[in-house]
Order: structure tokens, then C-alpha cells, then sequence
């Protein structure tokens, strides 16, 4: 565990770098204001709140934080560097995940809780507290965001650059607009429908989106969401394994 | 030389397998709901013999709220005695070239599992579009406001019952059954209730529903759509005595209301 410890202060460090923090205060900022415009609405639940919150953890987030989470180390010979010290890849990258996943989240945790200290001293905002619905969904929404992290991973092992938080995005993008479609004009058409589920692996959101419709407890959305999170998982150990680094004693 | 463990990577993988597995096993598992149901045809002919109204799910087979509701919503038992002696319990595949087709162009219905309460064929008295666990269900199905209208006759019967009475007719005309509920709590006041059974005999028409289009029409109701509906009184030989159009409805003016209507002009 010890090793673990050193290597995450280390990426921690890394990436929190001045650049990074510049970059995330005007992001924060505008998270805030996203989250601001969002609380304006006519959200009066807590969980709401936070569902709505996608629009800055994704799309904001998202892009920055994971562009180049592999693929720039490789480049950059940092990988390289750590191999030689005697750290495993799946150390490197059990710890890069968890430091990025970590960044995103405190990124996220800062704007939610300051916009919500704004509501709580606006008279005018009510917002009701179902706390354990509001657990559940920000534990699923958490669950998202790492199996996102985790995908942005596996495709930056085989995307060189920053590009992999884009493909990701394209591709959660497309299946949602494909997904619309279909339940908008297909409906009734069933390969439409069940392959429009498949198109990206959403199994936590749509297990969040049941428990916010107040439907019954979302078994089968758990467990494909667990399964995404562990095979893609998996598939990125691989692929990291798969990365030919030149270090001289291989 | 640089360790690749790769046990993790097997250990992760394998759990992934097995929960991919497992969530497919409870999708794709064929489901059967412990309802009886009544072939749609048969249903609405026993639902006149019965006097009971008529439930209709729209479902499919890959459809995954669909199966839900069957693995959860169609296994309870309270749902299940209130679909066995409560109302006739149909079910609809909408796959059927016939009966599906029927349920899209006629009913309109664009998703699945859409559930359908009818009180006689073309005749719809509420519908919910997704899925439904078992309160939410019972909610739905047993709301006790619901008695109000059904218990109101359909138009023809009830000019004939007019005139035997020599009582006035009250319509209350809609222009879709998005508001019947909340017209149903306007009415389920108690002394709403007593003074329509002593002065009058009710009638509800919807402007989306094909037989009540036609009454609609022919006696020129629902003239102006800035309104939710009207409230019409008529004689029982249909001359008109008086239309309220309505808009924002308040349950609690419903009383005075029609007292003023039952009043003699």
C-alpha cells in the first residue's frame, strides 16, 4: 500500500499543476454559474439538484481533467520513469484513475456545496431533503463519473493525445441523441429499442434515473453498470499492459 | 524485469462476466404475470355484462418496464385481486399487427407499457405511460375519485334518463382527459356529490374520445380552447340553460357552483 500512497502524492502533485489550477479556477467559476442557472429553475429536490449537476461534471470536467490521461504519460516518458522505479502498470494506473477520478470530484463537490450555500440563504429557493434518495443518487452519479474516467483511460491507451475525452464524449453524446430518436420516432420498432440501451454502457445512470422516477429497485441496471465498470476496467489493465515502453531493462 | 501481475485484470474481468450475465438472466428471462387475463375481445363484452371497467396494458416482449411490471407490479397479490374482481384485465401485445396497430393509431399510444382504464370500447377514462410498481399502481387503479365519473352515464342514456326524471343534464365537456383527475377532485366533494344525484344527471365528455367528438359537435361544445372544458346544463330536451367556461379550476368552488346551476333560472 505503501508504494500506492507515494505514487498517488506524486501524480497528485502532477496534475494539480499551476497550469491545471489555473484552468480550474474559471472552471469552478463556471461551474458555479452553471449550477446557479440550473438552481433557477423549478428544482425543488435535492437529488434533482445534483442530477443536474451533469452538465458541469461532464462537460466541463470531463474533457480537461481526463485529455491525455495515458497516452500523454507515454509520451511525455513519465510512464517510462516509473517502470524503471520499480512501480507495476497496474499500480500507475489504479492510481491515475483514482487521481483523476478524485480531481473531478472535488472540483464538483466545491461548486455543488457553494451553490447550495447560496440557495440556503436565498428565501426564495426551497429545496427538500430526501437524504436517502439523495445518497443514492450521488453515489450512482460517482459511479458514472469513474466509469467514465475508467473509459477515458482504456481509449487514451490506444488514442494518442489529448483526444480520448473527446471521443468518449462523441460517443456518450451520439448514443444519447440516438437514444432520443429511437424513443422519440422508433419506439415501437424492438431492435431499435433494445440496441439504442447498448450503444454506450449507462447501467448506474439509468439505475439513478429509475430510483429518481421512483420505480422499483433497478437490479439488472446495477449489475450491467457493475459489469461495464469491471470490464472496462480489466480491458484497461490490458491495455496498459499492452503499451511497449522502452524500459531498458525489459 | 518489469512484474505484469495480471490476476486483477482476471479477478475484474471475471466479476464483470458474471454481473453481465446476471443482469442479462433478469432482463431477457421470459416473465409471467400471475393476472388472468381476459382476451381483449371477450373483455369489454363481459365489462357490459359485469358493469366493471376495462383495464388494457400495452406491452412488448422486449420491452424492459414491461417486464418489470410483470415480475413485480403483476405478482402482487393486491394488484392481482384488484385486476381479477375489481376491473375486466386485458392485455395488449403491441407487436400484434392488429390489436397493436389498433392501440397506436386509434389510442394514440406511443410508448410502452402504457396502461389504459376504459369505461366501454372508445370510451377512455385515464391512462399511464411507464412503469409502475405495485402502490403506484393500486394508486392509480383504485383512485376511489375515479368512482365519480364512472358512475356518470355515457350521453344517450343519460337523455333518456333526463326525460324520464325531468331533471337536468349536466355536462361537463373536455377537451382531453389530461384534466380529468383533476376535475374527478372537484366532484368527489360529498356535497357536490348530493346535490348532482338530487338535481341532475351528470355526463362527461372528452374531445379526444371518437363517440364523444360527435355530441361535441353536433351541439356545439367546447367553442373556445382558451378553456380547460365548459359546465353545461341542458334541458332534457337539450335546449341550453347555461355554460361556465372553466379555467384554473378550484375544487372548493365546484359547491357553490352547482348549487347556483341547480337553482331555478
Amino acid at each position: 500500500m505503501k508504494i500506492y500512497s507515494i505514487l498517488f502524492k506524486a501524480e497528485f502533485k502532477r496534475f494539480w499543476s499551476t497550469g491545471m489550477l489555473m484552468l480550474t479556477v474559471p472552471l469552478t467559476l463556471i461551474s458555479l454559474v452553471t449550477l446557479g442557472s440550473v438552481q433557477t429553475g423549478n428544482i425543488k429536490e435535492l437529488s434533482i439538484f445534483i442530477d443536474s449537476a451533469d452538465i458541469v461534471v461532464i462537460f466541463l470536467s470531463f474533457i480537461i481533467f481526463t485529455a491525455g490521461i495515458v497516452g500523454a504519460d507515454v509520451k511525455s516518458g513519465w510512464l517510462r520513469t516509473l517502470l524503471i522505479r520499480s512501480v507495476t502498470r497496474e499500480q500507475y494506473v489504479i492510481t491515475k484513475i483514482l487521481v483523476v477520478f478524485i480531481s473531478i470530484l472535488i472540483v464538483f463537490l466545491i461548486s455543488f456545496s457553494v451553490d447550495l450555500l447560496v440557495i440556503s440563504f436565498n428565501s426564495k429557493m426551497v429545496l427538500t431533503y430526501d437524504i436517502a434518495q439523495t445518497a443514492v443518487v450521488f453515489l450512482l452519479k460517482v459511479m458514472h463519473l469513474l466509469l467514465m474516467v475508467i473509459i477515458s483511460a482504456l481509449v487514451s491507451c490506444v488514442i494518442p493525445g489529448s483526444f480520448n475525452g473527446y471521443f468518449v464524449l462523441a460517443w456518450y453524446s451520439f448514443s444519447q441523441a440516438i437514444g432520443f430518436i429511437v424513443m422519440r420516432n422508433y419506439w415501437d420498432m424492438k431492435w431499435a429499442v433494445v440496441l439504442q440501451d447498448y450503444l454506450f454502457p449507462g447501467g448506474f445512470d439509468d439505475a439513478k434515473n429509475a430510483i429518481m422516477m421512483q420505480q422499483a429497485f433497478p437490479a439488472a441496471e446495477l449489475l450491467w453498470g457493475i459489469a461495464a465498470l469491471m470490464i472496462s476496467f480489466a480491458w484497461t489493465l490490458y491495455s496498459v499492459n499492452s503499451i511497449v515502453v522502452d524500459t531498458g531493462s525489459e | 524485469m518489469e512484474q505484469r501481475p495480471v490476476y486483477i485484470m482476471k479477478i475484474t474481468a471475471l466479476i464483470g462476466i458474471l454481473c453481465a450475465i446476471a443482469a442479462a438472466v433478469i432482463e431477457f428471462y421470459p416473465t409471467h404475470s400471475s393476472v388472468q387475463w381476459v382476451p381483449y375481445e371477450m373483455a369489454f363484452q363481459r365489462a357490459k355484462v359485469e358493469h366493471k371497467l376495462v383495464y388494457v396494458d400495452v406491452y412488448a416482449e422486449w420491452c424492459a418496464p414491461c417486464k418489470r411490471m410483470d415480475r413485480i407490479t403483476f405478482a402482487n397479490d393486491t394488484v392481482i385481486a384488484a385486476l381479477t374482481e375489481g376491473v375486466i384485465a386485458t392485455r395488449v401485445n403491441g407487436d400484434d399487427p392488429n390489436l397493436g396497430a389498433k392501440m397506436k393509431n386509434e389510442f394514440n399510444v406511443t410508448a410502452m407499457p402504457t396502461s389504459l382504464l376504459f369505461r366501454s370500447e372508445n370510451a377512455e377514462l385515464k391512462r399511464h405511460v411507464g412503469f409502475m410498481d405495485a402502490a403506484a399502481f393500486m394508486d392509480w387503479i383504485a383512485d376511489t375519485s375515479l368512482s365519480e365519473f364512472v358512475h356518470w352515464d355515457e350521453f344517450n342514456e343519460a337523455r333518456v334518463k333526463a326525460q324520464n326524471t325531468k331533471k337536468t343534464l349536466i355536462i361537463l365537456a373536455l377537451h382531453d382527459s389530461l384534466k380529468v383527475m383533476e376535475m374527478q377532485r372537484a366532484f368527489q366533494n360529498k356535497n357536490v356529490k348530493q346535490i348532482i344525484k338530487r338535481n341532475f344527471v351528470p355526463v362527461l365528455l372528452i374531445n379526444t374520445i371518437t363517440d364523444h367528438q360527435k355530441v361535441i359537435a353536433q351541439y356545439t361544445l367546447l367553442p373556445s380552447f382558451d378553456f380547460v372544458g365548459y359546465l353545461y346544463t341542458f334541458t332534457p330536451s337539450m335546449e341550453l340553460i347555461r355554460a361556465i367556461p372553466l379555467r384554473n379550476w378550484d375544487a372548493s368552488r365546484t359547491q357553490s357552483l352547482v348549487e347556483s346551476l341547480s337553482a331555478p333560472q
